[in-house]
C-alpha cells in the first residue's frame, strides 16, 4: 500500500510538518523486495480438470471446553488435548521445509500471544512466510464471533483489534480477504453486511440448516450472493457466501492429523500394505462426487479441524504424497488437479469463472442438524452472563470516549495509569 | 470483550469454569477502565475527590449512597443525543433533597427495597429503601447531582396490597386484571391507540432424550421441548403497588422463583417490565425452559420481527422458510429466533416492540404473541461436545443461578414505531455510567460538561470515539434507521465533523473501511453477478466537502481523525 496524505481542510503546512512523520497507517510494515501474498501467490490451476483446492486449516477456539489461555499453552490437556503455541510452532516449522505448502490462521488472540514469544529472527521468517502467501491469514478478527447473541458495535470492535494487529505487523499481506466462520451456528444477515462493508472480497462456513443445505447441493447452490442489506445500495453490503462441503473437517478417510485414525499413504512398494493406488481411487472418487454439488471445476476441501496441526508434520507429509500421486494420473488421463490452496485463491477461481449465483437476502436462523436437533436454546444460554457481556460493552464504549475527551491524562493521572485496552 | 465475542463465549456454550473465566476477564478490564474514567472525569471536573463505581444497582447495592448523608451522583451518558434516565439507589434514610447541576430540586422518591431485591441481593447488602429520581444528562458529557439526606423528612409510604386497576402517565396507560394481578392492557395517549395485553410466566419442560422420535435433550445448544405445550408458573399474580411522583410500580410476585415490578416512570413513553427469574427449582427432575409470553390482540397474521445483532429487522413467519419448504418437526424450537435488542409484532393499527437488555431467543407460535426466553436450567448436556449440562450455580446462589433483567414496551402506529424504539435500543446498550463521591464537592468543581457542540440528529448515532494513537481518533457514525422504517428519520442527513465536538480541535480526516484496515477509496472487492437482476456497480455519493459528510439509512462510516 503506497503512502498518501490524509485530506486536509485547514493548516496544510502546519500538519505536514509536525505530523507527517506520523502517518505510518495504515501502512504497516515496510518489505524490502515487493511481497507476492494475496491473489497472486496462488498456485496456477488447470482449466480442463477438476481443481481440488486442499486448505490446511485449523479451527482454535478462543475458550470452549478450556479456557482461551489454557487453550493457548496446552494446558488441562486432561479435558482436552489442544495447544495452540505447539500448533504455530509446527506449522511454522512444517510451512518451512516446501515452498508450496500452504496454512490459513483465524484466530489473532491466539496468534497475538505467539508472536510476542518469538525472537526476532522467527518473527521476521514469519513475515517472509506471510509476504510469499504460505501463511495467510483469513478472518483475523481478534476472535471467531458468535453471530446470534452478538451485538454489532462489540463485533466491529472485536474485528478492528485483531485487524489492525495484522495490518501493523504485517501491512498489506496481513490483510485478510476472506472472512471464515466455520462454526458458529448459524448466520447473521447483518454478520454479512458487516463483513461486505469491512472490504471482505468473499465469506466461507460450514453450518446451515440440513433441509436448507440438501436442496441447496441438488440445486448447486451452495455458493452464493448474498444481499445483506435492505436499506444499503448493492453492492455494498453484497457478499459471496460459500457453503463448506464437510463442515470445517476434511472428506472421510483422509484427516492424518495425530487426533485421527486414518491410515498414513503407505507409498513404499516394498513394504507391507502398499495403499496410493487405493488412496488416490477413494480421494478421486470423492473429489468427483462432491463437485456434483458445486458449481464450478474447481472444489474445496478443509484438511483440519479444531486445533489440529500440533504435529503438523503428519499432516503434510501425507498431503504432499496425496498431492503428487493423485496429479501423477494426469499423465494417464486423470482429469483431477489437487493443490495446495487458501479459501482466498478458491475464491478466486470462483471469480474467474464468471458465473451468476443464486441471491439470498434473508438469514441462515435457526440452524437444525436433524429434525429435533435445533440449536435455539443458546440464544438464551448463560443469560447474566449475556447481560454482562452486554454491560461491559457499555463500559467499554464510555471509557473509549472518556480517553478521548480527558486527554492523555486519563491514561496517566491523579488515579494511577488506566486503560481502555487489555 | 474482544474474546467474550468468541461463539463459545457470550453464546453461552462453554463450561461452566471457562464461562467464569470469561466474566472474570471482563471484570479485569471494567477495573483497568474505571482507573481511565476516574482520571478522565477528574480531568473535566477538575475535583480529584474519589470517585466510587456501583456495579450492582440492579440489586440495590452501593454501599456508599446506602451510608452517606451527601453524596454527588456524577451521571455520565455515551449517546450523542441527551438522555432522561431513572437513577435508582440503595438508601437508608427515609426522605432526601436532590438538586441538578444547576442547584435546582429535582422530584424525588423513595420507597422501600422489595422482597424480591432482598432476596436476589442475599448477603451483599442491607439498604432498606431505594432513591428514586430522573436524570437528563446531556450528549457524550455528564452532570452531577447532589444528593442530601433529610433528618426530619417523612418516611416513605407503604407499598399499597394488590394492584390498582390502572396506572398511568401523559404518555400510556395500563390496566390490571383485579381477579389475577395480570396486565390487561395497553394504551398509548398521545396517538389514541389501545390494545388487550396480558402477559404471563411460562415454562417449557426440557426433553430429557427419551422420546420416540429422537434421543435428543434440550442443553447448551439445543432447545427441545418435550412438549409444545409450555407449563405456566401461576395463573395469578400476589400483587402490591406504589405510586409517587417520579415512579408507579406494580410488584408482581408468580411464585418463590419468578416476580415482577411493571414500572412506568414519569415522563416515560414505554413500559418497563423488570423481571427475576430463580433459582429454577429441579427438585422434579424436570429441565427447564422459562418464558415470558405476551399475548395482545394485535392481529399478526403469523408474522413477527427480530433484529440481528442489534441493527437491521428481519420478517419471521411461523413454520416457514424463504427459500425452501420446510417441512417443521420441532413445533416451538423450529420458531424460535435470536433477538440481540428488539422484536416486534404488528399490524395495520399497532405495533408492540418489546427491546431487551440482552441477547435472547423467542417466537411468536399464536396470533397476537410474543414469547421470549428468559432463563434455562437444564439436567443433561445436548452431546455437542460441552459435556455438561447447563445448570449454572455459583457461591452466591448454590441452590441455582437468579437472573434479573428488564424488558421495555412500546406501543406505537406502525409507520412511526421505529422514531421510538431505535433510540431506546441505544439507549439499553449504551447507558449512563454512574460514579459517586462522598460529602460536598468542592465548589470550583465544573458539574456538566459536554463533548459536543450540539446533539447530533436523531437519526445519527454516534458508534465509535476512541484513541487510535497520540494523535489520532477513531471515529465511526452510523445512521440508525432503515430505509422506509420512518417518515421523518429514514432520509440521508449529513453533520459536519469540524462543528462536532466541543474541545478536540480537528486537523484532518481520512475515511477507512468499517473495519478501519483500509483507506476507504483504496477498498476494492471482487464484483459478482446474482443470477437474477444486473451486477451492480458500485455507486459514490459525493460528500459535500470534507467534513460534512453524509449518512444514508444504516449506513456507518469509519473516520480517521487527526486532532491536535
Amino acid at each position: 500500500m503506497a503512502g498518501r496524505c490524509l485530506q486536509l481542510a485547514s493548516l496544510f503546512f502546519f500538519f505536514f510538518l509536525f505530523f507527517s512523520g506520523a502517518l505510518t497507517f495504515p501502512l504497516g510494515q515496510e518489505t524490502e523486495k515487493s511481497p507476492t501474498c494475496g491473489y497472486e501467490s496462488c498456485h496456477a490451476t488447470k482449466q480442463d480438470m477438476l481443481n481440488v483446492h486442499l486448505v490446511p486449516h485449523t479451527h482454535d477456539d478462543v475458550g470452549w471446553l478450556k479456557t482461551v489461555d489454557q487453550y493457548f499453552y496446552g494446558d488441562r490437556n486432561d479435558i482436552q488435548h489442544a495447544g495452540v503455541q505447539y500448533i504455530l510452532d509446527s506449522v511454522v516449522d512444517q510451512l518451512l521445509k516446501n515452498p508450496d505448502r500452504r496454512f490459513i490462521y483465524v484466530e489473532t488472540a491466539f496468534f497475538y500471544r505467539w508472536w510476542r514469544q518469538q525472537s526476532s529472527g522467527m518473527q521476521q521468517t514469519v513475515r517472509q512466510l506471510v509476504d510469499e502467501g504460505r501463511l495467510e491469514f483469513v478472518n483475523g478478527g481478534w476472535c471467531m464471533s458468535d453471530e446470534a447473541t452478538t451485538h454489532y458495535s462489540a463485533v466491529i470492535d472485536q474485528m478492528t483489534m485483531g485487524l489492525r494487529f495484522l495490518n501493523d505487523t504485517f501491512g498489506r499481506c496481513g490483510r485478510p480477504r476472506v472472512a471464515w466462520h466455520i462454526d458458529p451456528f448459524g448466520h447473521a444477515r447483518e454478520h454479512a453486511s458487516m463483513f461486505a462493508q469491512m472490504g471482505y472480497d468473499g465469506f466461507f462456513f460450514g453450518r446451515l440448516d440440513y433441509q436448507d443445505r440438501s436442496l441447496r447441493m441438488q440445486k448447486r447452490e451452495q455458493e452464493l450472493l448474498w444481499r445483506a442489506s435492505e436499506s444499503l445500495t448493492p453492492p455494498m453490503a453484497d457478499l459471496f457466501t460459500g457453503i463448506l462441503p464437510n463442515g470445517y473437517n476434511p472428506p472421510p478417510g483422509f484427516c492424518w492429523d495425530q487426533s485421527c485414525d486414518d491410515p498414513p499413504i503407505r507409498d513404499d512398494p516394498d513394504l507391507e500394505d502398499y495403499n496410493v493406488d487405493d488412496v488416490v481411487k477413494r480421494f478421486v472418487a470423492i473429489a468427483n462426487s462432491q463437485s456434483l454439488v458445486y458449481k464450478t471445476n474447481h472444489i474445496i476441501m478443509t484438511m483440519g479441524s479444531d486445533f489440529q496441526y500440533e504435529n503438523a508434520n503428519l499432516w503434510y507429509k501425507n498431503l504432499d504424497k496425496l498431492i503428487r500421486y493423485v496429479n501423477a494420473q494426469q499423465a494417464n488421463g486423470g482429469k483431477v488437479n489437487v493443490l495446495y490452496s487458501t479459501p482466498s485463491c478458491y475464491l478466486q477461481e470462483l471469480h474467474r469463472a464468471n458465473s451468476t449465483w443464486a441471491l439470498k437476502t434473508d438469514d441462515f436462523f435457526p440452524y437444525a442438524d436433524a429434525a429435533h436437533d435445533f440449536w435455539t436454546g443458546y440464544f438464551t444460554s448463560r443469560p447474566a452472563l449475556k447481560r454482562y457481556e452486554r454491560v461491559s460493552n457499555s463500559n467499554l464504549q464510555t471509557c473509549n470516549q472518556l480517553e478521548v475527551l480527558g486527554g492523555p491524562g486519563s491514561r496517566k493521572g491523579p488515579f494511577g495509569r488506566g486503560t481502555a485496552r487489555p | 470483550m474482544a474474546v467474550a465475542q468468541h461463539h463459545d463465549a457470550v453464546s453461552g456454550t462453554e463450561k461452566q469454569h471457562v464461562a467464569n473465566d470469561y466474566a472474570r476477564r471482563l471484570a479485569n478490564g471494567w477495573q483497568r477502565c474505571q482507573v481511565l474514567v476516574s482520571n478522565s472525569l477528574a480531568a473535566l471536573s477538575g475535583s480529584t475527590a474519589e470517585r466510587i463505581y456501583c456495579d450492582n444497582l440492579n440489586i440495590s447495592v452501593c454501599p456508599l449512597t446506602e451510608a452517606s448523608k451527601k453524596f454527588s451522583v456524577n451521571v455520565y451518558n455515551p449517546l450523542a443525543r441527551p438522555v432522561s434516565y431513572p437513577v435508582r439507589l440503595p438508601v437508608n434514610g427515609t426522605s432526601y433533597e436532590v438538586t441538578d447541576a444547576k442547584g435546582k430540586p429535582v422530584d424525588c422518591q423513595v420507597l422501600a427495597v422489595s422482597a424480591s431485591t432482598r432476596e436476589v441481593r442475599r448477603s451483599r447488602g442491607s439498604a432498606l429503601r431505594e432513591l428514586l429520581f430522573q436524570v437528563e444528562a446531556p450528549p457524550l458529557g455528564f452532570t452531577t447531582y447532589s444528593v442530601s439526606l433529610l433528618q426530619d423528612g417523612p418516611p416513605p409510604a407503604s407499598p399499597r396490597p394488590r394492584a390498582p386497576t390502572a396506572i398511568q402517565n401523559q404518555f400510556l396507560r395500563v390496566t390490571f386484571d383485579p381477579d389475577t394481578g395480570l396486565l390487561s392492557s395497553l394504551s398509548n395517549l398521545e396517538t389514541k391507540q389501545s390494545i388487550k395485553l396480558t402477559q404471563n410466566f411460562y415454562w417449557y419442560n426440557a426433553s430429557d432424550g427419551n422420546n420416540t422420535h429422537s434421543d435428543q435433550p434440550s442443553g447448551a445448544y439445543i432447545f427441545r421441548p418435550n412438549s409444545s405445550t409450555p407449563f405456566i408458573v401461576s395463573s395469578t399474580a400476589k400483587t402490591e403497588s406504589i405510586q409517587g411522583a417520579v415512579v408507579q410500580e406494580v410488584r408482581q410476585v408468580f411464585s418463590p422463583w419468578v416476580s415482577q415490578v411493571v414500572r412506568l416512570h414519569a415522563d416515560s413513553r414505554e413500559l418497563e417490565l423488570e423481571w427475576t427469574v430463580g433459582p429454577v427449582p429441579i427438585g422434579d427432575d424436570l429441565g427447564k425452559e422459562v418464558i415470558t409470553r405476551i399475548d395482545t390482540s394485535i392481529k399478526t397474521s403469523e408474522y413477527f420481527y427480530t433484529d440481528s445483532n442489534g441493527r437491521e429487522v428481519l420478517q419471521r413467519r411461523k413454520d416457514f422458510r424463504p427459500t425452501w419448504n420446510l417441512r417443521q418437526s420441532e413445533p416451538i424450537a423450529g420458531n424460535y429466533y435470536p433477538i440481540n435488542s428488539r422484536a416486534f409484532i404488528k399490524d395495520e393499527e399497532d405495533q408492540l416492540t418489546v427491546v431487551t437488555d440482552r441477547s435472547q431467543g423467542g417466537g411468536s407460535l399464536h396470533n397476537g404473541s410474543l414469547e421470549i426466553m428468559l432463563h434455562r436450567r437444564l439436567l443433561y448436556d445436548d452431546v455437542r461436545g460441552v459435556a455438561e449440562p447447563l445448570n449454572e450455580i455459583s457461591d452466591i446462589f448454590p441452590e441455582g443461578l437468579v437472573v434479573r433483567g428488564r424488558l421495555l414496551l412500546s406501543l406505537q402506529r406502525p409507520p412511526c414505531a421505529a422514531d421510538a424504539h431505535r433510540p431506546l435500543a441505544q439507549q439499553v446498550v449504551l447507558q449512563p455510567l454512574l460514579s459517586f463521591t462522598d460529602g460536598e464537592l468542592h465548589p470550583d468543581t465544573q458539574l456538566e460538561f459536554s463533548g459536543l457542540q450540539a446533539a447530533l440528529p436523531l437519526p445519527v448515532h454516534l458508534l465509535t470515539l476512541t484513541q487510535w494513537d497520540e494523535a489520532s481518533l477513531l471515529l465511526r457514525l452510523e445512521h440508525q434507521f432503515q430505509s422506509g422504517e420512518s417518515r421523518v428519520n429514514a432520509e440521508p442527513v449529513t453533520v459536519n465533523l469540524q462543528k462536532m465536538f466541543s474541545t478536540l480541535k480537528l486537523l484532518g480526516v481520512s475515511e477507512l473501511s468499517l473495519s478501519a484496515n483500509q483507506w476507504r477509496d483504496e477498498m476494492k472487492r471482487f464484483d459478482w453477478t446474482p443470477q437474477s437482476g444486473e451486477r451492480p456497480l458500485l455507486k459514490e455519493f459525493q460528500d459535500r466537502s470534507v467534513w460534512e459528510v453524509t449518512l444514508r439509512p444504516m449506513e456507518i462510516r469509519t473516520f480517521l481523525l487527526r486532532v491536535r
